[in-house]
């Protein structure tokens, strides 16, 4: 196990990535109980959006950050008429298709993604004047992205808009009995995790300064799920713990070698069956 | 006046007719039960009139506007909060907490007043929530989880839940359904606080003995139709009502 000093920092800044990326998913899943396999698509918007913005456009990347996470806002809105309409294992396989479509879309449309050659030399991110250059200033910025991704969802979650999603979440005739309009509060929900996505996406592209379809396939909904899961779905610091977990686990193990998948999927096991709620509830206790 | 006035509501499934052509109305600051057998469309007229399914015929009047059309979170709004048969708790969030959605309706908010925080309401809020937690019997359990309650408890959670709205007339789902009888006394007891306040209580009952204690107005219908209206004792008198629940005699 050799982890130099500025691997360990680009595997933490890729981690600190998943836990904005993961805090989304836990909107709309954990605390409002719906369940999209979709999400990839809007990480890819954020991404394809800045990188595209910032290369040929020449956009400051904290503008193309916020305009790629408008168009996701947008997209999720129109998206959402249709497919928020389902429920349950439906509403799951039509957000699937959505994360194909997107996927499809990247690869397909040449002429604005580059298809699978996809987009090099995005610019580091910058703020003003200041560039995050060194591996050490990259990390504190995402480090700081994904601190503020928890405590945004925390201050979402202890709010009347909380407190309206956990409604929808426990039981939708109950809530609306109580004058929670369902729809309404799905579908903001489901735009706040889109955007929360999009600028996981957006922080990507910069972080790695390529974007290639892959970067945003479905393992990236996988990978957030198994994160969600492993850290506690519906937690505070589940996206916290779950990401720094799930995203440090291949570099502890490498040692492993040929065996090394292998162990990653014990560990994972071992994981859900010890702790069921989630590690964060297992620190709480 | 009614406050809430019902006139010629009928529900068609396909073939079957659940309710057919009901009128009736609710005094303002009365308590009045609907009864009747299994199957007689009491649920289904509910349902109607709390926004959960739109009438095939007929007029709902609550305070004068009409209701038609009306989603069932517009209806809440409205005033008019039902409770269901089931208990339908929040299992995620805490007892308090699910009596502090019930205050959706009287405060505001959105995403961004919750980024911002809004402490003076969620203060008030919070102490409403444990001031009706204490109303109807759950005092100190606040913090708890719904899962940590039994059946009858459930019940008044979704009553101080429904309280939280404030609402000009509650509508209640067999409130007395899988109580025992201590549960049932308290549950009258809380109701009839309740109309000493002047609240307006719309309730189906299959209890006989609470409805004949509680109400000043009973409706009763059968497949579908009111068969009889008019005090409890009344009722209880009506050849039609006694047939109903008995099985009617062929002539």
């Amino acid at each position: 196990m050799f982890i130099t000093g500025n691997y360990l920092l680009t595997a933490l800044g890729f981690a600190a990535i998943y836990v904005v990326f993961t805090c989304g998913l836990n909107l709309f899943m954990g605390h409002a109980g719906q369940v999209s396999f979709g999400q990839n698509a809007f990480a890819a918007i954020g991404g394809y959006g800045t990188a595209i913005l910032t290369t040929t456009l020449d956009w400051p990347p904290l503008v193309a950050l916020l305009a790629s996470a408008l168009l996701s806002a947008a997209v999720a809105a129109i998206v959402g008429l249709a497919t928020l309409r389902l429920r349950g294992h439906y509403l799951a396989m039509g957000t699937l298709a959505l994360g194909l479509i997107s996927y499809e879309a990247a690869v397909q449309w040449e002429s604005l993604t580059g298809g699978y050659m996809g987009i090099s030399g995005i610019p580091p991110l910058s703020i003003g004047p200041w560039a995050a250059e060194s591996d050490r200033q990259v990390f504190a910025v995402l480090a700081l992205a994904a601190l503020l991704a928890v405590w945004v969802t925390q201050r979402l979650r202890h709010s009347r808009f909380g407190r309206a999603m956990g409604a929808l979440a426990g039981n939708e005739d109950a809530a609306a009995a109580l004058g929670v309009d369902v729809a309404k509060v799905k579908r903001t929900t489901f735009i706040a995790a889109a955007i929360t996505a999009s600028i996981a996406g957006s922080l990507m592209a910069h972080a790695v300064g390529y974007i290639s379809p892959e970067v945003f396939g479905l393992h990236m909904t996988v990978l957030g799920f198994t994160m969600l899961y492993v850290g506690g779905i519906g937690t505070t610091f589940g996206p916290l713990v779950g990401a720094l977990v799930i995203g440090m686990l291949p570099e502890v193990i490498r040692g492993f070698r040929d065996v090394q998948d292998l162990v990653y999927g014990a560990v994972l096991i071992l994981i859900l069956i010890r702790a069921p709620g989630g590690l964060a509830g297992v620190l709480k206790r | 006046m009614s406050l809430l006035q019902v006139e010629g509501l009928t529900r068609r499934f396909g073939g079957l007719v659940a309710v057919n052509n009901a009128s009736f109305g609710v005094a303002e600051g009365s308590i009045t039960a609907v009864i009747g057998p299994n199957g007689a469309g009491k649920t289904t007229l509910f349902n109607m009139i709390s926004g959960f399914m739109q009438p095939s015929e007929g007029k709902i009047m609550f305070a004068g506007e009409s209701l038609l059309g009306l989603a069932a979170h517009q209806v809440a709004a409205r005033g008019l909060v039902r409770t269901f048969q089931l208990v339908r708790p929040f299992p995620a969030m805490s007892i308090a907490e699910n009596v502090r959605v019930g205050a959706h309706l009287r405060s505001k908010g959105g995403v961004f007043a919750a980024l911002l925080g809004q402490p003076a309401q969620e203060r008030r809020i919070a102490e409403e929530a444990l001031a009706l937690l204490d109303r109807v019997g759950l005092a100190g359990l606040g913090d708890q989880p719904p899962a940590s309650l039994g059946y009858g408890q459930l019940r008044l959670l979704e009553i101080a839940r429904a309280l939280a709205t404030h609402p000009r007339l509650l509508l209640l789902d067999e409130p007395a359904a899988g109580l025992n009888h201590l549960e049932t006394d308290r549950l009258a007891a809380l109701i009839r606080a309740l109309h000493h306040e002047g609240m307006t209580v719309l309730l189906i009952e299959h209890d006989m003995r609470l409805v004949m204690d509680l109400a000043q107005h009973v409706v009763v219908l059968d497949f579908g139709r009111k068969i009889a209206e008019g005090t409890p004792a009344m009722v209880a008198n009506d050849q039609a009502v006694l047939d109903a629940y008995l099985g009617g005699v062929d002539a």
